[in-house]
């Protein structure tokens, strides 16, 4: 089913359509929002809610982006509205769940925590480029920025990265906000 | 650990190679079939944890409002209509108020020397403007302020920037505004929940607002400005007159209904008297304290200039004889051409009439007893 069939689909309430948009979609979703709020509960949270945003406003989906794109340029509204709720909701517990990795211990959260010191929109393009596989110009759209935007985003990240390499002692440590 | 470690390509790897749990997968799909976002379940020792310390902490913990719901928060505002606030220098000194009642909007700003400056009233249809000016000074001399229709421009602005910032929520409409704390404090015998918030990142403003309603009460700069916020019950209908409040006899241009001043014709008033070949068209006092006369037929060159006069009252410096320039729009035309403008300082008060001699040749021609018009009080 291609993607404009897909949200005629969706659009039409049509349980199969959901699960099949699920089953393309949730993992990645969920893989990309967990790296950017590095936040398992809250990723996932957040994976749902793309989806069921998906869902509802399928009808206005017109081809004119990929729907890979579309549903991922929610996703990182989604994102914001998490980052400025997230303000106003200081925890008195923090409780990490299952998935939350506390030491960071594997080269995947090691590069995490470096990109955790760039800017969300900069993460985001690194991580849509080199781990979800998006061209610049998808990442464009999901974005909403010029191409030029998003190669100087991602110049910028991986020239973080590269002098964070160079550094002969780079201390891990939590970001104080994402 | 160090980055330097790292292996880039792996780690790379290991991102794409992260996957949701399966339960996660499972709850995931339930709720995007069902339509119906939840927070994911906790486990249950964990979940009676949560809520037990949560509600033991509600009264230590603010969302938003102070403990209230949000749209609680939202709905006490709103029926909230009036809003005095105080804006306070470091020194103590009230340096600017906002009223505000319904769609209806007032303020004014005092300047560093402690002179009132300026002063705005509007509602959805109308909006006043008054500026103080140094320089309006002169004897025959008036301050002016306007009035204006709203246009659909104008209302969107005053929709951006008009609203006082009742609630923290506000603030959060600013770019790069960030919560940097939040505490329960007590000041002057009274529990007020406090908040820090760093704005443009760079300046630290502290908010305090009252924990039951979640208005906020004042608001503090890290220059030293308090702003102090009131929700009265009434306000007095005179805050909103379109008069102004500092200076009784300050003049209002009215100009509603007015069509835009670009659309306008040229300017040309209509003739007062015609007399040797010269029509005289209107003779004002501006609100700077200048005499304005206008005619058309003739252009006094330099050396009849010399003997131009104006009787009934001492003139001084000529600030300009020549055609009537528009600033607005480019004057076209034959008449708006030959348009006379003769401008000229008063630096005495001026009666009601004046008599105009404009030399042409050998010969004067002379307008008796002129009205002269000057900028009439605005009556509601």
């Amino acid at each position: 089913m291609d993607d404009l069939a897909l949200a005629a689909a969706l659009a039409e309430n049509d349980q199969a359509a959901a699960r099949l948009l699920f089953n393309r979609y949730f993992d990645g979703l969920y893989r990309f929002l967990r790296q950017l709020t590095r936040h398992a509960e809250d990723a996932e949270d957040l994976a749902q809610q793309t989806l069921i945003r998906v869902i509802r406003h399928a009808g206005r989906f017109d081809g004119r982006v990929a729907l890979r794109s579309w549903i991922y340029a929610i996703a990182v509204r989604e994102f914001g509205r998490w980052q400025r709720r997230r303000l106003w909701l200081p925890l008195p517990i923090n409780l990490r769940a299952r998935g939350d990795v506390v030491e960071s211990s594997t080269n995947a959260e090691l590069l995490l925590s470096a990109l955790a010191q760039l800017s969300p929109a900069h993460r985001a393009a690194f991580l849509l480029h080199h781990v979800e596989g998006f061209s610049i110009e998808e990442i464009a759209s999901v974005q909403h920025a010029p191409v030029g935007t998003v190669k100087s985003r991602l110049h910028v990240a991986r020239g973080h990265l590269k002098r964070l390499l160079e550094q002969e002692e780079f201390y891990v440590t939590e970001p104080s906000r994402v | 650990m160090s980055l330097n470690h790292l292996e880039f390509d792996l780690a790379v790897q290991e991102l794409r190679d992260e996957a949701p749990f399966p339960e996660q997968r499972q709850r995931g799909l339930e709720r995007v079939l069902s339509r119906r976002r939840r927070s994911p379940k906790l486990p249950l020792a964990v979940g009676a944890a949560a809520v037990v310390v949560g509600l033991s902490l509600l009264p230590l913990v603010s969302r938003r409002g102070g403990g209230y719901a949000w749209a609680e928060v939202l709905r006490r505002t709103e029926g909230a209509e009036n809003v005095h606030c105080v804006t306070y220098n470091a020194a103590g000194q009230p340096v600017g108020e906002l009223w505000r009642s319904g769609v209806m909007r007032a303020s004014w700003g005092r300047g560093e020397d402690g002179r009132i400056r300026f002063e705005d009233r509007c509602d959805k249809w109308t909006f006043y403007s008054f500026v103080y000016w140094d320089s309006l000074k002169g004897p025959n001399a008036r301050q002016f302020a306007w009035l204006w229709d709203v246009t659909p421009q104008m209302l969107e602005g005053m929709k951006r920037f008009s609203r006082p910032r009742m609630v923290v929520e506000d603030f959060m409409n600013t770019r790069r505004t960030h919560l940097v704390r939040q505490e329960r404090v007590e000041v002057d015998g009274r529990t007020l929940q406090r908040y820090v918030l760093l704005m443009y990142g760079k300046d630290l403003e502290t908010v305090e607002a009252d924990p039951g309603s979640g208005r906020i009460l004042t608001i503090r700069s890290r220059f030293g400005e308090t702003c102090r916020y009131e929700y009265p019950e009434t306000v007095d209908a005179s805050v909103f007159s379109y008069r102004s409040r500092i200076s009784r006899d300050v003049i209002v241009f009215d100009r509603r209904g007015h069509p835009d001043p670009q659309h306008e014709p040229p300017f040309m008033p209509p003739v007062i008297q015609a007399k040797g070949g010269i029509q005289l068209r209107k003779a004002s006092v501006s609100t700077d304290g200048t005499l304005y006369v206008y005619w058309t037929g003739h252009l006094p060159d330099k050396n009849e200039a010399k003997r131009l006069r104006i009787l009934g009252t001492r003139t001084g410096r000529v600030k300009w004889l020549g055609y009537y320039k528009d600033g607005i729009h480019p004057v076209t035309g034959p008449h708006a051409k030959r348009l006379v403008c003769y401008r000229v300082e008063l630096p005495e008060k001026v009666g009601d009439k004046i008599t105009i001699r404009v030399p042409w040749g050998p010969r004067i021609v002379e307008f008796r007893d002129i009205s002269l018009e000057k900028p009439q009080p605005f009556t509601e």
